[in-house]
């Protein structure tokens, strides 16, 4: 987990990650900051998120998008 | 039909005085009988053929995706049942199968559908384009034009169904199983005619269910259409005078400087006042169906960047780009690939927007396309993309620069400059939207720049162009008041919700007030069939 934290600080410093609940919803992250942090996850975690897994609550939150990444390892 | 006309009132009255007194199971299926017959009023016969088609293959194609999807999943289930465990290497077998499987009937809904679109909508364009590279090699003889019919609304549903075809191929939600209520999904009165575009999932449960009468509702239904023939006959109409007085004879009248910018701004708020009143008007109706339609506008004019500024205009075209075209090229493997090596040769920053970008330009491509058949269209649509992608290409370049000036991006007065700004590049954007061609477009920018003759505000040759000081004065006015309507409406305020709740006669006070606006300050009389909106033409 804190190796998405870190990832995704990285792409926007600017975003308290941790606190946050709709990072979509309130439109904190934009479509090419999703497209940035989708390919770094990618790389990272060696899984593949396509397009049929952009939806609005597998992003909204920190633990959302680590749920995502376990059910994609685990697949 | 058009929206303004007495047969649109009778009609929508009747649809609703039905709607309401039948019983609550078939309320869909009067919704339907309307939409047909408002669509028939609207194209003819033949035009009908055009949308039974796209809705026949749609429904039939999503149908068969979702049976090879459930093929998929039974046979894994079945596995599992019978203890037997699949290996990776047989897993992925299976599932690559039905993906080919039902990729199959996706190109082919999505190749026959927009097929339809490109060759009713673009197909002369072509024709002309292939015949003038001919003639320019030697080849001469001209191919005949032909004369296709343009169904209304097909744009937009097109765009509606074959989003629903890849959300279904997604996996997103199930296939509709009732054929009459997917073609009442495809062809809803209210949205048909201009958008907004619609998602399933948004749409279906509302267009099936029952509705109750709903008081409030109503109200604030009849409100917002009020709003919307206000901004469309009194705003829109009377600006379009000047502006088309402007545009089109800007070469043999020799306009120039402010004269131009006055028209092209006013354009910014005629078409965002014929297009967003467009809007309230069907949504309005809609809402005194009690269906509520997608959101497309949000103060536009309040944007900070163009960016931000397509993030609030025409919204649901926006949307549609992002999910069905934006992000998969973004996401595709080949992308991937592409992303890795761009990052090893121009560091992490831009290695990681490049491909966005890329993805942007496309996308901005097909919403400039999307307005019509021609090159200026293209030239719009880059214009845009340029700027949409350059906040994200040189954000830390832009910030270096406010760092150095010490500029305090949180200021007021920086806030301000933003909007100032996006404003006029969204200006300039709209010479080529607007403008007769990209050529006269060029040429009236130029013409724009050529001369500061401030003078043009004091010697009274602004009234000569079709507005006198009245028709000015009112002009001004009013869209200063449209403006403090999206001021409030930014903050949170919805005004026509506090209209509606007022008491009856305080109601009904505001009720007439509006309708005798748009009554005694509509522009009608020579201009009464120009009163078709600017975007039931894309």
């Amino acid at each position: 987990m804190d190796e998405l934290l870190n990832l995704l600080s990285e792409i926007r410093p600017d975003v308290d990650f941790q606190n946050e609940e709709a990072l979509i919803d309130d439109e904190i992250l934009d479509s090419f900051d999703i497209i940035s942090i989708v390919g770094e996850i990618n790389d990272q975690f060696d899984i593949d998120i396509n397009v049929n897994d952009l939806m609005p609550e597998n992003f909204n939150t920190v633990e959302a998008m680590w749920d995502l990444i376990q059910k994609l390892r685990n697949e | 039909m058009t929206l303004f006309s007495l047969t649109f009132f009778v009609f929508l009255l009747l649809t609703i005085l039905v709607y309401y007194i039948v019983p609550k199971k078939i309320q869909w299926a009067v919704l339907l009988i309307a939409s047909y017959f408002f669509y028939c009023y609207g194209t003819g016969w033949k035009g009908v053929v055009f949308i039974l088609v796209t809705t026949i293959t749609t429904y039939l194609a999503a149908r068969k995706i979702e049976k090879i999807q459930l093929a998929y999943q039974a046979k894994l289930d079945e596995a599992k049942a019978s203890g037997k465990k699949l290996s990776s290497d047989e897993k992925n077998g299976l599932k690559n199968e039905s993906v080919k499987q039902k990729r199959v009937y996706l190109i082919a809904g999505l190749l026959l559908n927009f097929g339809i679109l490109i060759v009713l909508k673009y197909g002369n364009f072509v024709i002309d384009n292939i015949d003038a590279a001919m003639t320019a090699f030697g080849m001469g003889g001209r191919i005949p034009e032909t004369s296709f019919i343009l169904p209304l609304g097909i744009s937009f549903y097109t765009f509606i169904t074959m989003g629903y075809l890849i959300d279904i191929y997604r996996g997103k939600y199930a296939a509709d199983h009732k054929f009459f209520h997917f073609a009442l999904f495809t062809a809803y009165f209210p949205q048909i005619i201009q958008g907004p575009i619609g998602r399933y999932n948004d749409m279906a449960k509302q267009l099936e269910e029952p509705h109750y009468w709903d008081d409030f509702g109503f109200r604030t239904g009849f409100m917002r259409l009020l709003w919307g023939y206000f901004k469309k006959m009194v705003i829109a109409e009377r600006a379009g005078i000047f502006v088309n007085e402007v545009f089109s004879n800007y070469d043999s009248a020799g306009y120039q400087g402010f004269v131009i910018f006055i028209a092209a701004l006013l354009y910014g708020f005629q078409i965002y006042a014929d297009f967003s009143g467009g809007m309230d008007i069907v949504f309005g109706a809609s809402d005194m169906l009690g269906i509520h339609l997608t959101e497309n506008f949000r103060q536009p004019y309040f944007a900070k960047s163009v960016s931000e500024f397509w993030q609030r205009w025409h919204m649901t075209l926006g949307g549609w780009m992002k999910d069905y075209v934006f992000y998969p090229i973004c996401l595709s493997k080949r992308a991937a690939r592409a992303q890795k090596s761009l990052k090893k040769k121009f560091g992490n920053h831009y290695g990681r927007v490049l491909v966005p970008t890329f993805a942007s330009f496309i996308a901005f491509l097909i919403v400039g396309i999307w307005h019509g058949a021609e090159w200026k269209y293209v030239v719009y649509g880059i214009f845009m993309a340029t700027f949409v992608s350059s906040n994200t290409l040189f954000e830390q370049l832009y910030m270096d620069i406010r760092t150095k000036l010490k500029i305090d991006d949180k200021s007021f007065w920086y806030s301000s400059f933003q909007v100032l700004r996006t404003t006029m590049i969204v200006l300039v954007g709209r010479f080529f939207s607007r403008g007769t061609s990209a050529m006269d477009a060029v040429r009236m920018i130029r013409a724009m720049f050529s001369s500061f003759n401030l003078w043009v505000f004091s010697d009274n040759s602004l009234l000569n162009m079709g507005l006198d000081q009245k028709n000015w004065n009112l002009l001004i006015v009013m869209i200063v008041f449209l403006m403090v309507v999206d001021y409030f409406n930014e903050k949170g305020v919805v005004i026509r919700n506090r209209i509606a709740g007022m008491v009856f006669p305080a109601r009904w006070i505001v009720y007439y007030a509006a309708i005798f606006a748009v009554l005694i300050f509509g522009i009608y009389g020579a201009g009464y069939d120009a009163s078709s909106f600017i975007y039931q033409n894309f």
